[in-house]
């Protein structure tokens, strides 16, 4: 099986803040992402997890060297560009599930579809399809109020898959969770690496769920530097 | 795709319920008060043209010894010979002189002061075509009459402790007359407590032999009135040998009286536009707080695709409804208001024929205003929405 790259990142570094209060979040990464990997990042908080995989979802610019996606060099895209990329080609899932509290999960699995400006019956149609996959076909019609963590970050998960993305990326998609529902959570991003073929990135704490994976692409990045 | 925009923007305002609802009353404050004054001063300037469209454009009105147009009771300043003079103008149809006082008159051992007035009973269909009098009951003074009056519509009401009727005596000035007729209610007391009677009558019992208060000058088809009145009064002045008479066209008196309606107009207009205004500051700072709490959400939305564009389009959709329903219930309000005014006005002056048309230049106009106000208010929130990076939007709590 020949390896496609899918996210390159050459001599990437980010600044926060300038002059002597700047933070160098992340320095000088270099790393290729190949299509259908499952890549796994761990890190002490603070190193710059974070700070990463929001570069490699393109919801940042990087202060230096160049980030590209399937060949594109994404500090070349304007702002309605990138929110394209990021709309078609990345599926985000967030710790704290970021789903919008006032709508229901089929709704909140829907809203990226509005931004790809599809029909009414195929978002229904296709994000009812995603939520059975994800095992909430009962839970629909419910607002993330009313549903447990677990279920959340299904919904969470559900959306990220909505436009079919060739990326997953999920910072700390279990640090809010149990340990059983946690692992059933990582389970699911299994799945969606193995049966679908996506590329799935993820950051965790979690030993033992790292060991689950059997990841051969581990990270470790310390003080913004991978190491 | 803007379709969807819109439900996302309705399901926030359905959240905020109480809080839109203020918003929208701070328009609906604002857009009523313009309809309603606007409509209220619409009709004002109708029935005031209605009322001197009855009254005709071919008239000129002189009162002599006077300061101002409307007759003043008691006045004589015209004499015989002035009238002859009008008269001598080929411009001028007919002549029709006036008596205007107010005298003793008593009704069953009781005594009132109010206006009595007379004519030449010849002149007598010309002079009442162009006024609000109307007979309800009994008659007008026929051609030559004597010791008949008619009778305004308060002394067949409470004007008397007895009420007078037709065919009742009545005294003036100590002679006795009798009720030939009553006319119709107009609205104002002078009017409706007045009595008519027919000119010799009056130069018998009160007014002084050979002298009028006023007249009337009905000028002929195709006579160019406003230049007609100049040329007459600068005559007028020589001929009396002083400049103690006012002389007025109808069109001049209903011109001036039009310009002020129109300075009160725009006077009220600004003052609900300042309403307006601080509803727009409403809707201003309703989407600012609506920015800063949705500033995670803005971060989700940008996070699975959202452009800048399609932020600042659900933030302008929410203004915008803002604006729009505030719009439309505020006509609705203003024209109740306006009505409501209307029927208010009837009330009190029922002769006044108040028109209040519901103007679609006021509604369109009205509704216009408010959509654009509420897009205005939300153009700097929605881009500041818009504008925000999605990473440091995800941080906020
Ligand atoms: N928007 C920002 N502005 C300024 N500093 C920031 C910003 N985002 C992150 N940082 C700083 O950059 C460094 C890396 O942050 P990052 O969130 O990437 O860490 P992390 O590895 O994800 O940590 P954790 O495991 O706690 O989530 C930290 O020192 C953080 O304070
Ligand atoms: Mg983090």
């Amino acid at each position: 099986m020949t390896k496609t790259p899918v996210i390159q990142l050459e001599n990437v570094s980010k600044i926060y803040g300038r002059g002597r209060a700047a933070i160098h979040a992340n320095k000088n990464i270099n790393l290729t992402i190949n299509k259908n990997e499952f890549v796994v990042i761990i890190g002490p908080s603070g190193s710059g997890k974070s700070t990463l995989l929001n570069l490699i979802g393109s919801l940042d610019y990087p202060s230096k060297g160049t980030i590209k996606l399937d060949g594109q060099n994404i500090a070349q895209l304007d702002e309605s560009e990138l929110a394209q990329i990021r709309g078609q080609k990345i599926g985000f899932v967030f710790q704290s599930f970021h789903l919008i509290q006032s709508m229901t999960a089929l709704e909140n699995v829907m809203l990226p579809l509005t931004f790809q400006n599809m029909s009414a019956g195929e978002k229904q149609k296709r994000a009812i399809n995603i939520l059975t996959k994800v095992g909430l076909k009962s839970r629909m019609t419910h607002l993330p109020g009313e549903l447990s963590g677990g279920e959340n970050q299904r919904v969470a998960i559900a959306r990220a898959l909505a436009n079919n993305p060739e990326v997953i990326i999920a910072d700390e998609p279990t640090g809010n969770l149990d340990q059983s529902t946690g692992k059933k959570i990582m389970d699911l991003l299994l799945n969606i690496y193995k049966k679908e073929g996506k590329t799935v990135i993820i950051v965790t704490h979690d030993r033992d769920l790292v060991n689950i994976t059997k990841s051969e692409k581990v990270y470790k990045i310390v003080d913004g530097e991978l190491v | 795709m803007l379709r969807d925009y819109f439900l996302v923007a309705f399901n926030n305002l359905r959240r905020r319920k109480l809080r839109s609802w203020l918003t929208v009353i701070g328009i609906i404050i604002g857009i009523s008060a313009i309809v309603s004054l606007t409509l209220v001063a619409q009709g004002t300037e109708n029935a005031v043209n209605a009322a001197f469209e009855e009254f005709g454009t071919d008239v000129i009105l002189v009162q002599g010894g006077a300061t101002f147009s409307r007759p003043t009771p008691g006045e004589y300043g015209l004499e015989n010979k002035d009238i002859r003079f009008f008269e001598s103008f080929g411009e001028v149809d007919i002549v029709i002189p006036y008596v205007y006082d107010t005298q003793e008159v008593e009704y069953k051992d009781e005594k009132k002061y109010p206006i009595v007035y007379a004519i030449d009973t010849e002149l007598w269909g010309e002079f009442l075509g162009r006024t609000n009098f109307e007979v309800e009951k009994g008659r007008n003074l026929q051609k030559g009459e004597t010791g008949a009056i008619v009778i305004g519509w308060k002394l067949n009401q409470d004007y008397f402790e007895k009420k007078v009727d037709l065919k009742s005596r009545i005294k003036v000035s100590g002679k006795t007359f009798k009720v030939v007729g009553i006319y119709e209610r107009v609205g104002n007391d002078a009017d409706d407590t007045s009595i008519a009677m027919a000119i010799e009558d009056a130069r018998k019992v009160f007014a002084p032999p050979g002298k009028v208060t006023g007249a009337q000058m009905i000028v002929k088809d195709g006579v160019n009135i406003e230049e007609f009145v100049k040329e007459l009064e600068e005559e007028y002045e020589d001929y009396r040998g002083d400049k103690n008479f006012i002389m007025s066209t109808s069109t001049a008196i209903l011109e001036q009286i039009n310009n002020i309606l129109g300075i009160i107009q725009y006077v009220i207009v600004g003052i609900a536009s300042i309403a307006l205004l601080v509803g727009a500051v409403g809707i201003a700072n309703t989407m600012y707080m609506s920015v800063m709490e949705r500033t995670k959400e803005i971060g989700i939305m940008k996070s699975i695709g959202a452009t800048n564009r399609a932020i600042l389009t659900i933030f302008l959709i929410e203004s915008a409804f803002f604006g729009i329903v505030g719009g439309i219930i505020g006509c609705i309000v203003g024209i109740i208001m306006a009505i409501g005014a209307k029927l208010a006005i009837e009330f009190f002056s029922p002769g006044l024929p108040f028109l209040i048309l519901i103007d679609p230049k006021v509604i369109g106009g009205a509704l216009l205003f408010s959509a654009v106000a509420g897009i205005i208010s939300g153009i700097l929130p929605a881009r500041s929405a818009s504008k925000m990076n999605p990473v440091d939007a995800l941080r906020h709590e």
